[in-house]
């Protein structure tokens, strides 16, 4: 009796010890691959070969999971309209929760015979290292998508480097250059420089609204639109309303991301030209030892509204004088609740001759900065006529 | 902060009361569909500025956006009491003489009457 008694235990233990490996050795197989359709056909056929079920599947109103094969062996064929709350006889279920305790999905097998309570145990065993590896394998999908996205944002940021003047054309007399830098991987700013036939200098500075990957289209394209009409030889107020009317045609996306520019057409031999600015904050236009004049907006920017028109300033330039075409990002840029502003801007250019402006620009806008990141495009383009007898 | 957006109607008028920063993302999708809307009840918008401290470049496009879809449907999106940084950026823009702007509310509402000879500040 005693010994039949302890028999029956030993058995019982010998049992739920076979379970207990079963179930290691399940979480083993379904934790061996990162990748998700591995890990949902392995939990089925575990499932259903470790309780001897006719077939096993997955109920999820994920629809990552839903997508995927998510069936084994033999189910009735209504078995996609199985749910939790309708008790039929011939299914067990057990829920898969996920990291942040939400159900992810339900693990259900088919099986005539009820299961037995260690069977039971066994199934909800299951489904939860199940919900591990298949929250394992899907953030491990996400992190190739994102690996694939940042490849592209990555090329894309390459194409737009070598959209910017590859060489700036040496002027005599003058010194000019230009700086663009993205604060994401690619922006919305926009330099330009054209020599056209005769002689002149086609500039143009533009800033797209907004920022990142959105904006860059929109600068291609207005890009574009600009390189085809800027050798035609038109007036800029002219070439103004019709970069206005060409981004105010593609659409409403582009109308929200409207372009504000400074259009600028120099003469460097007889030392003056033409500008127009649409939009844009102002241009600094600093004489030796004279007040700096703005050269604010004449319209609106471009882009934003139809048929709008505007007006060409000219502009001449002495002996020792500096353009300064920069984008809002300059001088938006914060320390705390401080921006860098406008004044401290022209207070570089007042300060004493320097061959690297513009790099010495952007050392002081980081050191103002401190350890604030970066949080809009910053582009400028600087034009400096030499004094007599010195080096340009 | 963000942007919160509360209305009410003064006639046939509806205030859209801005406070925040109308910047990329949030306020200017927040903006957006606050307007769709009373657009779509066929009403006018006054929009008011006064609590609006930080405005970018794309908060300029949504309030222009407003404004094109109001003209488009033979309504109106004017603009109440902006502060120093969306009022620069409007002069900035050359925006300012687009928009009809009111420091006074009431002059504001009437306005938007056709007898009432309109108070453009």
């Amino acid at each position: 009796m005693l010994s039949a008694r302890y028999g029956d235990e030993t058995i019982d233990l010998q049992q739920k010890l076979a379970r207990v490996h079963s179930l290691l050795e399940a979480s083993r197989r379904v934790h061996a691959t990162i990748k998700l359709d591995d890990v949902l056909a392995g939990v089925l056929e575990i499932a259903a070969k470790e309780l001897e079920a006719e077939g096993a599947f997955l109920i999820s109103s994920d629809a990552q999971l839903e997508s995927r094969a998510r069936v084994f062996g033999d189910v009735p064929d209504d078995w996609t309209r199985w749910s939790e709350r309708t008790e039929i006889p011939g299914y067990a279920s057990a829920p898969m929760t996920g990291s942040r305790g939400e159900t992810i999905a339900h693990l259900v097998v088919y099986r005539p015979e009820p299961l037995t309570l260690e069977e039971a145990d066994f199934l909800e065993g299951l489904a939860l290292q199940s919900a591990l590896a298949v929250g394992n394998a899907q953030h491990h999908e996400k992190m190739i998508e994102w690996e694939r996205v940042q490849l592209d944002l990555d090329a894309a940021r390459a194409i737009q480097r070598s959209l910017l003047p590859q060489a700036v054309p040496r002027v005599e007399g003058y010194g000019l250059s230009y700086r663009s830098t993205t604060c994401y991987e690619v922006g919305g700013d926009y330099v330009d420089v054209m020599p056209l036939p005769d002689g002149r200098l086609m500039m143009v500075l533009a800033d797209v609204a907004g920022k990142g990957l959105a904006s860059a289209l929109i600068s291609v394209t207005f890009r574009s639109s600009f390189r085809a009409i800027a050798g035609a030889g038109l007036p800029l107020d002219e070439m103004a309303a019709r970069l206005n009317t060409l981004h105010w045609q593609e659409g409403l996306e582009a109308r929200r991301r409207y372009v504000t520019a400074i259009l600028v057409c120099y003469d460097p031999r007889t030392h003056c030209g033409k500008v127009v600015n649409a939009g844009h904050n102002p241009a600094f236009l600093v004489a030796a030892g004279k007040e700096p004049v703005r050269i604010g907006a004449s319209g609106p920017p471009l882009g934003m509204l139809p048929a709008r028109t505007y007006e060409v300033e000219d502009l001449a330039m002495e002996e020792g004088s500096q353009l300064l075409l920069y984008t809002d990002g300059l001088t938006e840029v914060f320390r705390g609740d401080e921006e860098f502003g406008e004044d401290r801007l022209l207070g570089l250019l007042g300060g004493p001759r320097r061959e690297d402006f513009l790099d010495h620009t952007w050392k002081t806008l980081a050191q103002f900065a401190g350890n604030s990141r970066q949080t809009d495009d910053m582009t400028a383009l600087y034009l400096r006529r030499a004094m007599k007898g010195e080096p340009a | 902060m963000s942007l919160t957006i509360t209305s009410r109607k003064s006639n046939d008028v509806e205030i859209l009361i801005l406070a925040g920063r109308l910047t990329l993302g949030d306020g200017t999708g927040a903006l957006r569909q606050a307007a769709r809307q009373i657009l779509d009840r066929n009403a006018d918008i006054l929009i008011d500025l006064s609590g609006v401290h930080y405005i970018d470049s794309a908060g300029l496009g949504e309030l222009v956006s407003a404004y094109a879809s109001a003209a488009s449907r033979g309504r109106h999106v004017k603009l109440l009491r902006p502060l120093k940084r969306v009022d620069s950026l409007l002069h900035i823009t050359k925006m300012y003489s687009t928009f009809e702007i009111f420091e006074d509310e009431a002059a504001a509402i009437a306005s938007f009457k056709p007898a009432v000879s309109e108070g453009n500040r």
